[in-house]
């Protein structure tokens, strides 16, 4: 009984084990694609500086908002730098609407990944996802300012 | 073939501007290396989830008919997940084709925006007023984008 019960314990570990064995060749399979994508990232945090991304708000109160949600979409990287990027852009006199539309649409879109997630979850669902995201960032951004402002 | 492409337009680079893209190269190298112990942390999820729920499990909890739980369950993970969102792909990839449904993967997709280790930052930035709103604010966009789903894709 006690062989049995440790050849339940060897059976199981060698399940585990199979398991991951197996999740890191699936992750593998897409490794190409990551690859690709991190690459473009690269691209973008050397030709891409924050002076550029703050010249490209006109202080219009439709434009800036629209500009916010397609900049945040296009770039890729570390969210705090949106946070810090954001901080700036109020300051130099961006609207809270672009933005918040920026921040939202930093973390919620993604052009850049847009071919890895095509090719793992299907492309209309990467379409989807993306176009209904942009558009919430610039719901999102609206809703938020309403609020603030009500609260204030 | 994405890969190719990429790889040509950095060799063109290197050719044309070759400190510019050198500098692209290293910190796209530097970012892969960061993101390793995050691949390992993902591997690692995906292996113990395969081998701890199997497919029934997973439609229970996040297929269809599970109701609400697979909200929940969807907008919890979402927020608690961490690393890039890119990573991630290869695990929901699995679980669709265990049953997951289409609409709580976009659910689970848009919650990782909320980042609670990044609060702080937020907080210090824009104050917490906005970042309790701006939270709040895109769990109901998530909700939201779920139930684009479930109407263009009834389960």
């Amino acid at each position: 009984m006690e062989l049995k019960h440790t050849d339940q314990q060897k059976n199981s570990s060698a399940t585990l084990i199979g398991s991951l064995v197996q999740a890191f060749f699936n992750f593998s399979a897409s490794m190409p694609m990551l690859a690709a994508v991190l690459l473009l990232i690269g691209l973008f945090q050397t030709f891409i500086s924050p002076d550029m991304i703050t010249s490209a708000f006109r202080g219009h109160m439709l434009f800036d908002p629209l500009a916010g949600a397609g900049i945040g979409s296009v770039i890729a990287g570390n969210p705090i730098m949106s946070y810090i990027l954001g901080g700036e852009l109020l300051e130099s006199g961006v609207s809270l609407i672009a933005v918040s539309a920026f921040l939202v649409a930093w973390v919620t879109v993604g052009i850049v990944q847009f071919p890895l997630e095509s090719s793992l979850l299907g492309r209309r669902f990467a379409i989807v996802r993306n176009v209904s995201s942009f558009l919430l960032a610039l719901v999102v951004a609206v809703f938020t300012v309403v609020i603030m402002g009500l609260i204030q | 073939m994405f890969l190719c492409v990429v790889a040509a337009v950095y060799v063109l680079g290197m050719i044309i501007a070759p400190a510019k893209f050198i500098s692209a190269l290293y910190q796209s190298t530097m970012l892969f290396i960061r993101l390793i112990p995050v691949f390992l942390m993902v591997v690692g999820i995906m292996g113990f989830v395969s081998y701890i729920i199997r497919p029934p499990q997973v439609k229970k909890y996040v297929g269809k008919g599970s109701g609400i739980t697979g909200w929940l369950v969807a907008i919890a993970t979402g927020i608690l997940s961490h690393g890039p969102i890119y990573v991630w792909y290869s695990f929901l990839k699995e679980l669709k084709q265990q049953g997951m449904k289409e609409s709580l993967s976009a659910v689970f997709l848009y919650n990782r925006a909320i980042k609670l280790p990044l609060l702080p930052v937020m907080i210090y930035y824009f104050g917490i007023e906005f970042t309790i709103i701006l939270s709040c604010s895109m769990l109901g966009a998530s909700l939201l984008q779920g139930l684009l789903f479930e109407l263009i894709n009834p389960e």
